[in-house]
């Protein structure tokens, strides 16, 4: 493990060959990633761990037909995006709470989200994350959009990939991923706009 | 502003704040929300809510990710073996039951060969010494016995031709080979006479002496001699011969012979003359059996059991 920047193509060339630790050195480098974005994804956090694991192994396994024509990265987001569509459309809806329960919490949220907005200083991601009712309620808005429209939108905003990678991730085009991800920032808005009305 | 001028500029301000336009559409952007309210507002929200999804914190994988990823491998591996041991398994149980299969088939054809090999067996070639009762099937090992040779008495038959060479020709052709007796029969030839000394089965002896009732035209002397016999049969016929070879005993061979020595001597003393030896004729109380060998119907057949009883001809051809 001395030398973890060692380059992806190298560590795939020996895991092809076997090497366990090029395996372990490839997890390692991607693990949080991947699980973050199939969690952002699945909101939930057993089946994000079980997808992240099932994603792994069939990186591993299939790492003998991987040609190199894309970057193992944008690959093996591939296998992870394509399980998780996979999971979600057999499970149905997603695990979504309804935005409009009137909790302290969901109050909590409301109210961070306005002063959030109507703050016209650059936003502080530190301080943002500290607001945990309104991230909460953020992941519970992306829960809402459909499964395309998600996906598209935690691969550029939280994952910040570029529009050639996600073109990759999903197997689409360049002009399909820039309408898609400006769709699905209307829809958050429409959304979020629902929530403070 | 209609949908889809709002369309049209959602997706420019998405573009936007990804930094995706050139700097020609930056600026087209720029001045957009400079002179719209609604676009800057829009803008200021899009850039809001990207720069909240960004600072969403960030979850970590859960820890043993990686052994449990080998350990799944592991398993899926070893699934993999158990499947490939199973149908290995699977294949060699095939195999085996094939291998039964075929030395199954091997052994019924092997029993069913010898079956036919001991039925082939059995009718060409019994043994000559050993006879079997008539329920010789049903108790085979109670009822084989064996009998004694019952030896017939040794006859020597001396023939007289002037056509010595077409005889024997005949002889050897017709009679020997025709009648399987090359291994039996011992040939000797002189200058002037031909020994042809047989041992066989009365049945084979008959044959032999019905084939030479065919030339029997062609001799002109004939002479029974036979051990016991203190007279030989003077001018025997064909006839004579064969109903002494057919007599079942050597006793019985002997009084027969005897009863034609002295008929013949009779006939010759009251007539004078010699009998023809072709005449069979001559001697009413016999009649001549005519050789069956024309129509094959006598002639023996290679599954003819052996005859137990042996008798000894000698045939003597002489004259040239």
């Amino acid at each position: 493990m001395s030398n973890i920047n060692i380059d992806d193509t190298v560590l795939v060339e020996r895991c092809r060959g076997g090497d366990t630790e090029a395996m372990e050195r490839l997890i390692i480098k991607y693990q949080d990633r991947i699980y973050n974005v199939i969690l952002k994804m699945c909101q939930n956090e057993d089946d994000a761990a079980e997808l992240t694991q099932d994603t792994f192994v069939k990186v591993i396994e299939k790492i003998g037909s991987f040609e190199g024509r894309s970057g193992f990265y944008t690959w093996a987001f591939r296998i992870a995006v394509n399980l998780t569509l996979n999971f979600c459309s057999r499970r149905g809806r997603l695990g979504f709470e309804s935005l409009e329960v009137d909790t302290g919490e969901y109050q909590q949220a409301r109210l961070q989200l306005r002063a959030y907005l109507a703050d016209n200083g650059s936003p502080d991601p530190a301080a943002i994350a500290e607001k945990k009712e309104l991230c909460r309620l953020m992941e519970r808005a992306l829960g809402r959009l459909d499964e395309a429209q998600r996906v598209i939108l935690i691969l550029r905003d939280v994952e910040g990939m570029s529009y050639e990678q996600i073109a990759g991730v999903l197997n689409t085009e360049l002009g399909t991923v820039k309408s898609r991800l400006s769709r699905a920032r209307s829809s958050l808005r429409e959304i979020l706009e629902a929530v403070l009305s | 502003m209609n949908e889809h001028e709002k369309t049209t500029l959602e997706e420019l301000l998405s573009s936007y704040i990804d930094g995706e336009l050139s700097e020609r559409q930056c600026n087209e952007v720029k001045r957009l929300v400079g002179h719209s309210e609604e676009a800057a507002a829009m803008l200021k929200q899009l850039q809001k809510n990207k720069a909240l999804l960004g600072s969403l914190p960030r979850a970590q994988a859960p820890a043993h990710l990686f052994e449990n990823v080998r350990a799944s491998l592991e398993r899926s591996v070893l699934l993999d073996e158990y499947h490939g041991k199973a149908s290995a398994k699977a294949g060699i149980v095939h195999l085996y039951t094939r291998k039964m299969i075929a030395a199954a088939a091997m052994i019924a054809l092997f029993a069913a060969l010898s079956v036919v090999v001991y039925n082939i067996v059995k009718t060409d070639a019994p043994p000559q010494h050993i006879t079997m009762n008539t329920n010789w099937q049903k108790t085979p090992e109670k009822t084989i016995v064996k009998s004694p040779i019952t030896s017939l008495a040794k006859m020597e038959l001396q023939l007289q031709t002037d056509q010595a060479t077409a005889v024997n020709q005949f002889l050897y052709r017709n009679i020997i080979l025709d009648n399987g007796l090359q291994d039996s029969a011992t040939i000797k030839n002189d200058t002037d006479r031909s020994v042809y000394a047989i041992s066989c089965s009365q049945a084979r002896a008959q044959m032999v002496l019905e084939g030479l009732g065919m030339i029997w035209d062609k001799f002109n002397g004939s002479q029974l001699s036979m051990e016991g016999l203190e007279t030989p049969v003077v001018n025997v016929t064909i006839a004579q011969a064969i109903e002494i070879v057919k007599e079942p005993s050597a006793q019985g061979q002997i009084k027969l012979a005897k009863d034609f020595s002295a008929a013949n001597k009779e006939r010759f003393e009251s007539s004078g003359t010699v009998v023809a030896a072709a005449d069979g004729n001559n001697v009413p109380e016999v009649a001549i059996i005519k050789p069956a060998l024309a129509s094959g119907a006598a002639k023996p057949g290679p599954n003819e059991p052996a005859d137990t009883q042996k008798i000894s001809l000698t045939i003597i051809v002489t004259g040239k």
